[in-house]
């Protein structure tokens, strides 16, 4: 179902508008990042700040427990119009970008430096959290924030 | 139209007015902008958040009902920052948020009377209309307004609860400073007649001799409180009693629109008159963090007997 607005942006609006938008802000490689747009593999839904990962046939699917290489952070999620008629997400592909996101696997504690991996973390949650030793890395920590992290992706994983 | 005659000579002429098609037109456009004037005047809604006239094609639909939203923007965030000379600000893809301001109809209670009836009454029927349509209309508006601010301080917490039975000072002082604190302005409060009566008898070590005097003699007879606009309404129902209310300016507050105009409706079949009043408006609070509320333990309003 299509719809103007969320149901929380119709007044009286159930959210803080003037609040700062931390779902996901590139703060460098604006210019020079690959924004690829990507067929959505069934059923998939995406937002914002969350992280995409190509099935077999080069869809755009939900990352499962075992984190892949090939993970790409969503640019613009499903939740638009636009996607909502091209049935595409936009991903951010191969090319480095430092980033401020409030999506986070918030239930561990990071330091700057940390390694960062994606997985599905149970609850249709799939963002980044702290790398396993085997797992691959596609971050790095840089800024451990009140409610963000700030961390540089790692192109060409 | 109507002016230079008395009550019964006008209610009879307006009866008679309704005999024609023209006339009724006429009595239809007279009423009309007698309500418009009025609610201008009355709504306290309005003059905290003044409406803007708005068409339908300002308007968007909906996929799901036919009914109407404005969507409104909000300003999108933004900031500066020092650097060393070879380096560069961080950068931001612009990304606005919006709200989505629904339309609803207010509408007075569908009002008939008999033309014979009509005639017995000492007073014109405009007066009917102001009396019935137009304070209900206004008074719609007015709780809209105040359930709108409560959703908004559910949010954000700008709810004080205070031990003071009356409203002074130093409660003023708390209900502005939660505006304030967030880089906004509180510009106008609003409390009832009750609580305002309360603020003049405060004593003269309070708020100075001279102030007191006045007070005694004359009343508080200034527009705001603590430099900003004072807005005091009778509706204690709504504004209920030991709650003062802050809003920023309307430009940091929200929006509300009205759909054309009020439109007045009357006609005239065989010997009944029908009429009613209605209209489309939509109210909303982009910025929640612009409003704010105390609410003091005030004792009841309504004296039960006893001693003072």
């Amino acid at each position: 179902m299509v719809v103007a607005v969320s149901d929380i942006r119709v007044a009286p609006i159930g959210e803080d508008l003037t609040k700062e938008d931390l779902s996901l802000s590139v703060l460098r490689g604006l210019e020079k990042m690959y924004r690829v747009d990507k067929k959505i593999a069934t059923g998939a839904v995406f937002s914002k700040g969350e992280w995409a990962v190509l099935d077999s046939e080069g869809l755009a699917a939900r990352p499962g427990v075992t984190p892949v290489g090939g993970t790409y952070l969503v640019f613009c999620g499903t939740d638009r119009f636009d996607s909502y008629a091209t049935k595409q997400v936009t991903l951010i592909m191969s090319h480095p970008v430092v980033v401020k996101t409030s999506k986070f696997d918030t239930g561990v504690t990071y330091a700057v430096g940390d390694s960062l991996t994606v997985k599905d973390l149970g609850a249709g949650e799939a963002f980044v959290t702290k790398a396993g030793a085997s797992e691959p890395v596609l971050a790095r920590v840089l800024e451990v924030g009140n409610g963000y992290l700030v961390f540089e992706t790692l192109g060409g994983v | 139209m109507y002016e230079g005659l008395d009550a019964q000579s006008f209610n009879n002429v307006f009866i008679e007015q309704l005999d024609t098609t023209e006339g009724m037109k006429k009595s239809a456009a007279a009423g009309a902008a007698f309500v418009r004037s009025k609610i201008r005047e009355i709504g306290f809604a309005r003059r905290l958040l003044p409406p803007e006239s708005v068409t339908r094609v300002d308007l968007t639909r909906s996929t799901d009902h036919d009914t109407l939203i404005k969507i409104v923007d909000i300003e999108h965030d933004s900031k500066a920052m020092a650097l060393n000379f070879a380096s560069e600000a961080d950068e931001r893809y612009i990304q606005g948020k919006r709200y989505a301001i629904p339309f609803y109809k207010i509408e007075s209670e569908k009002f008939v009377k008999s033309e014979a009836e009509l005639l017995s009454y000492d007073y014109p029927i405009t007066k009917i209309i102001e009396e019935n349509s137009i304070k209900d209309i206004q008074k719609v508006e007015d709780i809209t307004f105040i359930n709108h601010a409560e959703a908004a301080i559910s949010l954000t917490g700008k709810r004080l609860v205070s031990s003071a039975t009356s409203v002074d000072r130093r409660a003023m002082n708390s209900l502005f400073k939660m505006i304030d604190a967030d880089e906004l302005l509180a510009d106008v409060a609003l409390m009832n007649t009750v609580d305002y009566n309360d603020y003049m008898v405060q004593p003269a070590t309070e708020i100075g001799s001279p102030l007191a005097s006045e007070i005694t003699l004359d009343g508080y007879k200034y527009q705001t409180i603590m430099k900003r606009k004072l807005v005091v309404t009778n509706k204690l129902g709504i504004v209920l009693p030991g709650e003062v209310w802050a809003f920023a300016e309307p430009a940091y507050l929200g929006n509300s629109f009205i759909l054309n105009d009020v439109k007045f409706w009357i006609k005239k079949e065989a010997d009944m008159v029908i009429w009613k009043t209605w209209e489309y408006v939509g109210t909303g609070f982009g910025n929640i963090k612009s409003i704010a509320k105390i609410e003091l333990d005030v004792p009841s309003p309504i004296p039960v007997g006893g001693t003072i």
